[in-house]
């Protein structure tokens, strides 16, 4: 029989009521240093814990970045663990996404014939991934990754790709045909109540429509691809836009047209009636899916949905603070960086 | 009760007494100043005295002394040095800052050094594991070695680097980091070091100071760290003495010139033309006698008296004149604004009205004894402001419990008494009364309500505010459609028709139309011609809502008398549950839960009648009457507060 979680949606709420605020993030912006950063939010916000044995004067700007980053899977972990809905399918996407987004970390490195991969690998998920961390940051090359990747649902994923005479795999190509799978098996997983799974298919179907759309943004405007080439980089498929609006954006010549035509889309309107800048097309999708995010966990008692929300809220807060500590360490100008705090 | 009445006081003379007279100004204690450039304007030929005090670099340097050192300086005595010259008084006070400054040196030193030393000390002890020498490891011919601190992460990252030449050991763990150090060949350092920046490990650098293996070290480190304190101690208790040698000198010195910078801050508000100066300001008609004599032996200084209401630039200060039942209550006042020169003193309607309704909502006899005591503990012990009103009311209380018979919210405690002396009215029975104490609760309102309309009525006419006096929601026209309308009603209840047309269209129509012309009708009084701002349509609509506004006000604010009911029967209730628990428990348990109970209800209810009186005092009151835009009366004098500008 399938189960409310509301203590879980409860927890959930608790700890996004000490999520920062406009005034931490203003009085971290005026900052000096990324150390006055650090002891700002160790005396100040919900990271205190976190935080509690660092030296904010001595700590690396990286390894503050990557503390920040681990509390989200500590958070994640803890909520997943408080009812035990860890062992359920769909509770495990936040292991596939960064097993993913590793698999293109370590196509990238391999591309780039870098061995630097291993100071950012996020080690606490070592226990949970499917592979081992580590062996992945040593591997070389993308027949060596395919090998290592064997026993994994990634083999079959990735064995179609072909890299060049010099080694390079076509990442964006790795990365349509991961997220696709990522898509298909979260979708799979939606063993819920039948208004749970209509609400997380709503807000997945959003992901995948802005998702595109900053993709065939970017293939569009830096690029200058084809319709053709776009569509096949493209997730295959479709939620709020229909498969012609789809098409008649990608088919948009230049960046501004593809502006144009964005702009009468129902996502294009939201960002109007919203006041985000439409031209900052990223930047004003990532506000968009913030919105709703907060707006799903606001509504809904859903645990599926407010786990996702959450999380994904809680990533963007880490993202503002990581922004804030670059901006102030490359002496970024206080309104630059508060125009990149997503709230 | 009412108003202090003051007199406008001019004072004229040569300049060189000029700072004699203000010395006399801020010594007499009654003296309130005015900027004398109000009135001597410089159309006039008048100037301001604009100067640097002289005083403030010697103030500041004993303010510095007073941070530096915790001690605080008050006003005291300074005869002694009272004719020193500044030179001398500058020199004695800039030799204590010196030997001051030297201590306080020696003192930031010590910490210094105890900082460095507990850093090391931190370090080293997180290296107890290592029992070679700290001189030898750091000497080694082909090996390089690092000390410090690898976040767990990091550490879990180790195995990544299987195949370097490296290895990394630790002695203790924290939540975040493993404390410990590498070993590299020379000819790898510069890679290995490399690595383990990537990995974030922070390097510890152990000064030259610390020898011998980490117990050893730590035993040295320990024992320089308390070298350290004890030398930090031994400076604070030296400059403890030296401060005990000097604090009554400075703190004279401290007066004598806190009290010369105030009075040169004085000359400020003198006008001057020529060699003569001008002062302005007010004094309590009580005291122009002696304010007079004090200038006698002043030749140059004449000092004129008029009325307080003698210049229309200069707005005279309030000070209330209360009696000593009153005088609590001016705190009620003071908090909600003073009144104008001319309005009237509100205090004594406040305290009366105050410790009735305070009274009959807390009305229990042993609780108001227990108040007014604990008020006067308060005020003895404490100079608490609230004490002396808790008394008061708590009185008060008292007396209403008295009639309703509630002693501790024992409610037939009183019977017997009332019996014997035949009394067949009292007590009476709060919660068998529930609608009577409604029905009074209102009747109470509206007759404080009809006080209320009648002060703003008589102190209107006096100010010849005819617009308010007369017409006014709170006028004579308010006053006439309100009672009209509760004479009818009662009239009504009682089987009398009064709402005749007549008396409907005299004594509520009429009231009605004279609050909506009411602008017209007191220019058309004062025999003025009247212009309608905004046209006609604007006036009408404005007018309209306020009158509307007018009607709901007298509705809603009667209704707030309701809640004096309201928390006569909340007290009571209250008392009752107290009671029933009391029922439920063993006897031995009956007099904890009756005095628990007893002092909350004290608390809570005490708290709130008092801030719904408050509210009753400032809302449905003092807004009939009163604006509360008066300026206190402050006489000059000097402030020994060591803050300087």
């Amino acid at each position: 029989m399938l189960r409310n979680y509301n203590a879980t949606v409860a927890k959930i709420m608790a700890i996004y009521g000490k999520r920062l605020n406009q005034q931490d993030y203003t009085e971290m912006i005026n900052k000096q240093s990324v150390a006055d950063v650090a002891e700002y939010l160790k005396k100040n916000t919900h990271y205190s814990q976190l935080l509690a044995s660092i030296d904010t004067n001595t700590v690396h700007r990286g390894m503050l970045e990557n503390l920040l980053k681990r509390s989200i899977f500590e958070t994640y972990m803890r909520i997943t663990g408080f009812e035990h809905i860890s062992k359920q399918e769909f509770y495990n996407y936040k292991i596939i996404q960064t097993e993913i987004s590793e698999i293109l970390r370590c196509i990238r490195y391999i591309n780039a014939k870098s061995d630097k991969m291993i100071s950012d690998v996020p080690i606490y998920f070592n226990d949970l991934t499917s592979f081992d961390l580590i062996g992945l940051a040593k591997i070389k090359s993308f027949d060596e990754l395919l090998v290592f990747l064997k026993k994994t649902p990634y083999y079959d994923v990735l064995k179609k790709i072909v890299p060049n005479s010099d080694g390079i795999a076509d990442v964006t190509k790795c990365e349509t045909l991961l997220r696709t799978y990522y898509i298909s098996r979260l979708r799979s997983s939606l063993h819920f109540k039948k208004n749970d799974v209509k609400q997380m298919t709503a807000l997945l179907d959003t992901d995948i429509d802005l998702i595109n759309l900053i993709n065939s943004y970017r293939l569009t405007a830096y690029f200058d691809e084809p319709e053709d080439v776009i569509e096949k980089d493209m997730l295959p498929f479709s939620g709020r836009l229909s498969e012609a609006k789809q098409k008649e954006i990608y088919s948009s010549p230049d960046s501004e047209e593809f502006i144009r035509r964005f702009s009468k889309t129902y996502y294009g309107q939201q960002m109007a009636a919203n006041g985000y800048d439409i031209n900052d097309l990223e930047q004003s999708a990532q506000r968009l899916r913030y919105k709703y995010a907060k707006l799903a966990l606001k509504r809904s008692s859903s645990a599926p949905l407010s786990v996702y929300s959450f999380i994904f809220l809680l990533e963007i807060e880490v993202q503002n603070i990581i922004s804030i500590i670059e901006g102030i360490r490359y002496g970024v100008e206080v309104n630059k960086i508060a125009s990149l705090i997503i709230m | 009760m009412s108003i202090e009445k003051m007199e406008l006081v001019n004072i004229a003379g040569l300049t060189k007494d000029l700072d004699t007279v203000l010395v006399k100004l801020s010594d007499c204690g009654c003296f309130h100043i005015e900027s004398a450039s109000k009135i001597a304007t410089k159309k006039s030929g008048f100037t301001t005295l604009k100067e640097d005090n002289p005083y403030t670099p010697l103030l500041k340097q004993l303010s510095e002394i007073s941070i530096q050192s915790g001690v605080k300086f008050t006003g005291t005595d300074y005869d002694d040095v009272k004719d020193e010259s500044l030179v001398k008084l500058e020199q004695y006070i800039l030799g204590v800052r010196k030997k001051l400054d030297g201590l306080k040196a020696e003192e930031k030193q010590a910490c210094e050094q105890l900082s460095v030393h507990e850093q090391a000390m931190y370090q080293v002890d997180h290296l107890q594991g290592l029992t070679a020498d700290f001189q030898q490891i750091f000497h080694c011919e082909h090996i390089k070695v690092r000390l410090g601190r690898l976040p767990v992460d990091s550490f879990n990252k180790l195995s990544y680097y299987d195949d370097k030449p490296f290895f990394f050991t630790h002695f203790s763990e924290e939540k975040e980091y493993y404390w410990g150090m590498y070993f590299v060949p020379i000819a790898y350092q510069e890679e290995v070091d490399d690595i383990f920046d990537g990995l974030y490990f922070e390097r510890t650098h152990i000064p030259d100071f610390v020898h011998g293996d980490s117990k050893e070290a730590s035993t040295e480190l320990h024992n320089m760290v308390e070298s350290d304190r004890n030398q930090i101690e031994e400076c604070r208790l030296k400059i403890s003495n030296l401060m005990e040698k000097e604090t009554d000198k400075l703190c004279r010195i401290f007066s004598r010139l806190k009290s010369q910078h105030d009075n040169f801050d004085l000359r400020n508000k003198a006008a001057i033309v020529n060699d003569k100066f001008y002062i302005v300001g007010f004094i309590p008609h009580k005291e122009s006698e002696k304010f007079l004599g004090m200038f006698d032996d002043l030749e140059s200084v004449s000092v004129v008296l008029q009325p307080a209401d003698a210049n229309g630039k200069l707005e005279p200060p309030i000070k209330l004149k209360n009696n000593k039942f009153t005088q609590p209550f001016s705190m009620f006042v003071e908090m909600y604004g003073l009144p104008s020169y001319n309005g009237i003193n509100p205090t004594a309607f406040v305290a009366v009205t105050y410790t009735l309704l305070f009274g009959i909502m807390f009305g229990d006899l042993g609780q108001g004894i227990v108040l007014a005591i604990a008020g006067a503990l308060l005020w003895k012990f404490k100079k608490f402001a609230l004490g002396p009103i808790l008394t008061r009311v708590g009185i008060s209380g008292a007396f209403f419990g008295l009639l309703y018979g509630s002693v501790f919210g024992y409610e037939e405690l009183l019977d017997p008494m009332y019996e014997a002396l035949g009394i067949t009215f009292l007590p009476f029975k709060v919660m068998h009364n529930v609608t009577s104490i409604l029905v009074g609760a209102i009747a109470l309102g509206v007759l404080i309500m009809f006080i209320s309309i009648l002060i703003n009525i008589v102190t209107g006419i006096k100010n010849k505010e005819y617009e308010e006096a007369l017409f006014g929601n709170n006028g004579i026209a308010g006053l006439v459609f309100f009672g009209s309308i509760l004479v009818g009603a009662v009239g009504t209840l009682m089987g009398a028709k009064l709402f005749t047309p007549v008396y409907v269209i005299l004594f509520m129509i009429l009231p009605l139309i004279m609050m909506f012309l009411r602008e017209p009708l007191s220019y058309w009084v004062r025999g003025k011609k009247y212009v309608m701002e905004g046209g006609l349509t604007d006036f009408i609509a404005s007018n309209f809502f306020e009158v509307f506004e007018f009607l709901l006000g007298y509705a809603t604010n009667t209704l707030s008398f309701v809640r004096i009911g309201g928390f006569v029967l909340s007290h009571a209730s209250m008392m009752l549950v107290v009671m029933a628990l009391a029922d439920q428990v063993s006897a031995a348990a009956v007099p904890v839960v009756v005095i628990l109970g007893n002092i909350f209800v004290m608390g809570i209810e005490g708290l709130l009648v008092g801030i719904q009186t408050l509210r009753l005092e400032f809302y449905e009151i003092f807004s009939r009457f009163y604006s509360g835009d008066g300026k206190p009366f402050t006489p000059v004098k000097i402030n020994y507060d060591e803050t300087i500008d």
